[in-house]
């Protein structure tokens, strides 16, 4: 019985139309969400992902060549030839220095520190401008948990937030949904980073009383049990203080630059190591008051 | 739904899969950290002109979920935003259409603004910490997802031939006008 001559299969599709939408926005969304439904795809996502990786790694390596290769051609003596063959030979193997050079400081690195790691090599970026992750060729299979910290030789990368078998996604500090508990190494104020968008985070709920100026550095805190006590996340940039507001507004350039970075650590085991002494002899900053240093 | 046409569309779920794999692998491998265009929106901009309203609907709200595996953008803002997108293509064609490139390139670019304005705007209403404006970054991703959309309307159209002629009659008449 249709008293009010509905035409009732599209009022369903009008409703689920938008029931799907306002159900999403009740939702309570955290990165780390990851339903039964999406296994199946995210499983699919790296997979391909990891399928490109290796074909972009080969197109990379034949475009170079290619190149080269017409670099050769045009040239017209023999000498000139070889001098060009040289300079190609002299540019690859600076590239295989700077590589050999960023595999030693990880090795050393590594062997300088009780925590656990395991090396890890990013191959894909997040699908949108405004977010900042990255997938890493390691995943569960390796010993990877949701929650453990991304680092680099320099700083805080961010966190791993979907393991999958043979890969992760790591949820990079810069990105928006990414907080980090932080605090400045010259005056110990303390703080929560959060990103702001690609390349940039912010210092939030710092107290208007605390002395924060352009040129800190900002340490991880070791409060919320990801990233060890003392490792370098970010440089102050700018600080305003703003009459309306309680907090300073501090922003903040990550010490480590998200688009630049091809390996990374993941921190299985902390081992309670606590890096302040190590990174902050880093900075040109006043030694710090005895009653924080014994903190 | 014939098995016929759910292959078809099991196909441009792949190509939809392999757009998203090959902008966030392949992209930043070779073109480092240049602005990246969005392959998979002329992707749904397709399906909201070509395929019934429902049918476009339900298929992106679908892809959103395949989505979330390349992201952490929450589906909190990507359904919303794509029941926005595909009703406003839909209205768009409704009042005025044409077949064909010359009709799908600059669509694509309003549809990748509209895209970022959207979720801007829903971020800005429903986030805590929402989605920066970045402005010379969005017109740049739009303008570079204007030039990729003819190379992703060539392969959507070669997958829409191959739909069963009764079911795709209009959209390959459209085509081959």
């Amino acid at each position: 019985m249709n008293r009010f001559h509905l035409n009732l299969r599209k009022v369903l599709a009008y409703g689920f139309a938008i029931f799907f939408p306002l159900l999403s926005l009740n939702m309570q969304h955290t990165p780390f969400d990851s339903g039964w439904f999406n296994q199946p795809l995210q499983w699919a996502a790296a997979g391909v992902q990891q399928a490109f990786y290796l074909f972009s790694e080969g197109v990379r390596g034949t475009t170079s060549e290619y190149v080269n290769l017409l670099n050769i051609k045009s040239e017209i003596s023999h000498l000139q030839e070889e001098n060009q063959q040289l300079r190609a030979r002299l540019s690859v193997l600076d590239d295989v220095q700077k590589e050999n050079q960023r595999l030693n400081a990880l090795l050393d690195f590594r062997s300088r520190t009780k925590m656990e790691l395991v090396a890890a090599r990013v191959i894909s970026r997040d699908l949108f401008s405004d977010h900042s992750t990255i997938r890493i060729n390691k995943g569960k299979h390796h010993g990877l948990q949701a929650g453990q910290a991304v680092i680099s030789t320099e700083g805080a990368l961010g966190y791993v937030f979907r393991p999958e078998a043979f890969s992760s996604m790591v949820l990079l500090i810069t990105d928006r949904y990414a907080v980090v508990d932080g605090i400045v190494v010259r005056s110990r104020a303390r703080g929560i980073v959060e990103g702001k968008s690609a390349g940039a985070c912010a210092l939030r709920y710092v107290e208007k009383s605390e002395d924060v100026k352009a040129g800190d550095l900002v340490v991880t805190s070791g409060l919320d049990n990801i990233f060890p006590k003392g490792f370098p996340v970010a440089t102050v940039e700018a600080v305003e203080s703003r009459s309306y507001s309680v907090s300073l507004r501090v922003d903040l350039r990550p010490v480590v630059d998200p688009n630049k970075v091809e390996e990374v650590f993941v921190l299985l085991n902390a081992a309670n190591e606590d890096l302040t002494e190590r990174f902050s002899m880093t900075q040109n900053s006043p030694p710090y008051p005895p009653e924080v240093e014994t903190r | 739904m014939s098995p016929f046409s759910l292959r078809v569309m099991s196909l441009q779920f792949v190509l939809a899969i392999l757009c998203c794999g090959f902008q966030t692998t392949v992209w930043p491998n070779l073109f480092g950290s240049i602005q990246m265009p969005q392959f998979w929106l002329p992707w749904i901009l397709f399906l909201s002109l070509h395929r019934p309203y429902f049918e476009a609907l339900f298929m992106s709200y679908f892809f959103a979920l395949i989505m979330l595996s390349f992201t952490s953008l929450s589906l909190q803002m990507i359904w919303p935003t794509f029941l926005v997108l595909v009703s406003a293509a839909a209205f768009a064609k409704n009042k005025f259409f044409w077949p064909g490139l010359r009709y799908f390139i600059p669509a694509t670019g309003l549809c990748c603004l509209l895209w970022n304005v959207t979720l801007v705007g829903l971020s800005s209403t429903f986030e805590k910490s929402s989605a920066p404006l970045l402005p010379i970054t969005r017109v740049l991703e739009a303008l570079l997802t204007t030039l990729a959309s003819p190379l992703i309307y060539g392969a959507l159209i070669r997958l829409e031939k191959l739909r069963p002629v009764d079911s795709a009659k209009a959209t390959v008449r459209e085509v081959s006008a």
